[in-house]
């Protein structure tokens, strides 16, 4: 079986820490997902091409412009729908390995009938 | 519903560029204006609001705030354009976030050559005069950074974030 868009490049736990903040800097993402620089680069680099992730300027009094990563409307509505889901998975009195099932099917998109 | 103000260039800095492309930034912008509507929002450019008699362009930028009351701003920026709308509405923008006045979402619908986040840190790779108030703009206020390579994915962008309101 193929690898899912979010098993790729490390997407899925950066996209989870990225879930969980109103805006994670760089430094912060590489932190809360214990990843390497270029692993960190790569999977916002797949979550921006997705159209999942944006990124927000800092107010700043210095020269450069930095930068935090939020989601996208899209994303937002994406992740309102997937934490909806996984509510709906959590209170349906399932047992513990057919909930971890779902929960991972959850993450997985291509999986998600049409 | 909400209510996009789509701000950016009217012109192409090489002519020869709205005949390969088969369009001139204005005219994208409407194109821009229509998927909005199509999307569910209300939508406009500046120059689609009449003038009022001796009404000069920073006066008639804060009416429209006042009066339209958009919701977002979206900022088109893509390679090549010209400075001359961008550029006044950017210093505008600039200077009401500088008084401290409340302004509307901003969105950077940027071409990635253009403006690039990498690791972190923003950087305009445009070497027109614009890009200095797009930077400063930056500093001063959160804007959302959207990036696209194609004027096909800018469209998909636009219309997914659109719908996704």
């Amino acid at each position: 079986m193929h690898p899912t868009f979010l098993d790729r490049h490390h997407v899925k736990p950066v996209l989870n820490a990225i879930r969980q903040h109103d805006g994670i800097r760089f430094a912060d993402l590489k932190r809360a997902t214990g990843l390497l620089d270029p692993q960190v680069d790569r999977a916002i680099k797949v979550l921006k091409e997705s159209g999942l992730v944006w990124a927000r300027s800092i107010p700043t009094k210095g020269a450069r412009v930095y930068a935090e990563y939020v989601l996208s409307p899209r994303g937002k509505k994406l992740a309102k729908a997937l934490d909806a889901m996984a509510r709906t998975i959590a209170t349906s009195g399932l047992d513990a390995d057919m909930e971890k099932s779902l929960r991972d099917w959850l993450l997985s998109p291509r999986e998600v009938p049409a | 519903m909400s209510i996009f103000f789509v701000l950016g260039p009217s012109e192409w800095r090489d002519a020869k560029k709205a005949g390969r492309l088969g369009f001139t930034p204005l005219e994208k912008r409407r194109d821009m204006v229509r998927i909005l509507h199509a999307s569910g929002h209300d939508a406009f450019l500046m120059r689609d609001v009449a003038d009022l008699p001796g009404e000069g362009l920073a006066e008639k930028f804060l009416r429209i705030l006042r009066e339209a009351a958009p919701t977002h701003c979206i900022l088109y920026w893509p390679e090549g354009a010209t400075i001359d709308t961008a550029e006044d509405e950017l210093v505008i923008l600039r200077t009401l976030v500088a008084q401290g006045v409340s302004v509307p979402e901003i969105w950077i619908l940027a071409q990635d050559i253009t403006v690039q986040e990498v690791r972190g840190e923003i950087h305009v790779h445009d070497t027109s005069g614009r890009s200095a108030y797009l930077r400063d703009l930056m500093r001063r206020t959160p804007c959302l950074l959207g990036n696209w390579c194609h004027h096909d994915d800018l469209d998909e962008q636009l219309q997914g974030n659109a719908e996704a309101l």
